[in-house]
C-alpha cells in the first residue's frame, strides 16, 4: 500500500494516520486497490466513514500507551480496533461483483469484510514498518475459507473478536479473551513465551 | 453620535452590501418558490413552467454572482487571523470571506437549513473583536464562533413565514463549528483539498455532534474541543 500524499513528512506515519484526512486517502487508496484486485466494485458511505474514524479515535486514544515498548504493540492492537469500528459501522457495500466469483475466496464470501482487513492489515503493515522499522508477516489463515466463515460469524456477534482475528491473519499471538483490552508489556510476554518454549525443547527430545 | 459612528469600527468592502443583497435575492426567491408551489400548480401552463423557470433563474443568478472564487492567500489569511497568529485589522476582510465562502459551500453540500449569513456583519463583528495576546489560537477561535452565534450574523430571511426548528439551530451549531476546526487545522495543498477538508470537517464534527453541543456551552471547553478536534482533521 503506498503511504497517502496527505502525510507529513515532519511527523511519524502513525501520527498522520491519527488524522481524518490521511485516513479517508488511505481508505479511498484500498478501496481502488481491491476493486482492481477483485473485480468487486464498493460504494463508501463519507459520513459512516467519518463516525467510524471519530470512535476509533476515541477507542485509540481511551488505551494509549505511555510506555515505549508498548508503541509496536499497540500499533496491531490499534488496527484491530479500527477493524472492529468498520464491521460495526460498515461504511462500505458491495454494489456488483465479477459473474464468476468463487465464493470460497474470501474476497467473494465477504467482500466488505475482506476489503476492512486487507486495508487494516496493510496499514498496519505500513506503520510497522515505517515507524518501527519492524516487518509483518500475514498468516495463511488468511487465505483459509474456514478461518474466514468463523471469522464472519463470530464478529456479527461479537465485534471486538476482530481485534483477535486481526492478529491471527496478522500472524501474531490473539487475544481471544477480552481482546477488547490491551496488555501492556504484551511483546516482552510473547517473547518470552517463545523464549521459555526454546528453552523446554531440549529437555523434552 | 459618537456611539453610532463607533458602531461600525470598519468601513466594509463595498462589495459586501452588493453580495449580501445578492444572498438576499437568491434566498428570497427559493423561499417564494417554496410558499407559492401550492398555487403555482393552479396556474395553467405555460403560465405554470414561466413562474417556474423565473424563481429558479433569479435564485440561480443571485447564486452565480456571489458565488466569487477565494483563493489559498485567503484562506491563509483567514486561518491566521481566525487563531490570532495575527491582529493585523487587514485580515478581517479575508476571515469574512472565508467564513462566508466556508457557509455556503455547506449551504450546497452537507447541511439542512435556511439561514441566510451577512458577510458584512461578520466583518463588523470580527472586527469589534478585541485581541488577548493571552488566548491560544484555538481560544480565539472558539472567541469568534461563540460571537457569531450570538450576533445577527446568521439568521432566517424576514418575513419567512415558519419558525426555526430545533434541528435547524443544530445544524447551523454544526456549520459553525465545522468552519472553526476547519479554519484551525493545518492547510491543505490547494482549493480543492480545501474544500475537500472542509467537507470531512463537517462529517467529522457530526460525528461528534455531543462533544461538539456540550462544548459550546463553555468557551474553554469549546476551546479545547476546536484544538483536538482540528488536530485529527
Amino acid at each position: 500500500m503506498p503511504v497517502p500524499e496527505t502525510q507529513s513528512p515532519d511527523q511519524p506515519l502513525r501520527k498522520s494516520a491519527q488524522r481524518l484526512r490521511w485516513f479517508v486517502d488511505a481508505f479511498d487508496q484500498q478501496v481502488r486497490n481491491t476493486e482492481a484486485q477483485t473485480g468487486n466494485a464498493f460504494s463508501v458511505d463519507r459520513g459512516a466513514l467519518a463516525q467510524v474514524f471519530a470512535e476509533w479515535l476515541k477507542a485509540f486514544e481511551a488505551q494509549k500507551p505511555t510506555r515505549d515498548d508498548d508503541k509496536p504493540a499497540y500499533v496491531g492492537f490499534a488496527a484491530g480496533l479500527m477493524l472492529r469500528t468498520l464491521i460495526k459501522h460498515k461504511p462500505v457495500a458491495l454494489i456488483s461483483r465479477p459473474d464468476s466469483a468463487d465464493d470460497s475466496n474470501p474476497a467473494y464470501f465477504w467482500p466488505e469484510g475482506y476489503l476492512y482487513v486487507a486495508f487494516c492489515l496493510n496499514v498496519r503493515g505500513l506503520v510497522l514498518e515505517t515507524d518501527f522499522h519492524s516487518e509483518q508477516h500475514p498468516s495463511d489463515r488468511l487465505n483459509e475459507s474456514r478461518t474466514w466463515w468463523s471469522f464472519r460469524e463470530n464478529v456479527e456477534k461479537d465485534p471486538s473478536l476482530a481485534i483477535a482475528f486481526l492478529d491471527l491473519f496478522a500472524g501474531d499471538e490473539p487475544e481471544w479473551s477480552m481482546p477488547e483490552l490491551f496488555r501492556t508489556g504484551r511483546a516482552v510476554r510473547i517473547a518470552e513465551r517463545f523464549y521459555a518454549r526454546e528453552s523446554l525443547e531440549p529437555e523434552t527430545s | 453620535m459618537i456611539a453610532n459612528q463607533r458602531k461600525f469600527s470598519l468601513l466594509p468592502d463595498l462589495n459586501m452590501p452588493i453580495r449580501d443583497a445578492l444572498r438576499g435575492v437568491a434566498s428570497l426567491a427559493d423561499a417564494t418558490e417554496d410558499m407559492l408551489e401550492p398555487a403555482a400548480k393552479l396556474l395553467p401552463e405555460p403560465l405554470r413552467s414561466r413562474f417556474q423557470h423565473a424563481m429558479q433563474a433569479l435564485e440561480q443568478a443571485g447564486k452565480r454572482l456571489i458565488h466569487a472564487p477565494i483563493d489559498m492567500d485567503q484562506i491563509r489569511a483567514a486561518a491566521e487571523f481566525a487563531t490570532g497568529s495575527t491582529a493585523d485589522p487587514s485580515g478581517v476582510p479575508a476571515a469574512a470571506r472565508v467564513i462566508v465562502y466556508a457557509w455556503e459551500h455547506l449551504n450546497e453540500t452537507s447541511v439542512e437549513h435556511r439561514h441566510l449569513i451577512s458577510e458584512t456583519i461578520v466583518a463588523d463583528r470580527l472586527s469589534r473583536l478585541g485581541r488577548d495576546s493571552a488566548l491560544t489560537g484555538c481560544q480565539n477561535t472558539a472567541a469568534i464562533v461563540l460571537d457569531l452565534r450570538q450576533s445577527s450574523a446568521i439568521g432566517l430571511m424576514p418575513g419567512l413565514a415558519r419558525g426555526i426548528t430545533d434541528a435547524e439551530e443544530t445544524e447551523v451549531d454544526l456549520a459553525l463549528v465545522a468552519i472553526a476546526v476547519w479554519l484551525a487545522s493545518k492547510r491543505a495543498e490547494n482549493l480543492v483539498e480545501e474544500e475537500k477538508l472542509l467537507d470531512l470537517s463537517m462529517a467529522l464534527v457530526r460525528a461528534l455532534q455531543t462533544e461538539a453541543a456540550s462544548a459550546l456551552g463553555n468557551p474553554g471547553a469549546f476551546a479545547d474541543f476546536l484544538s483536538d478536534t482540528s488536530s485529527h482533521l
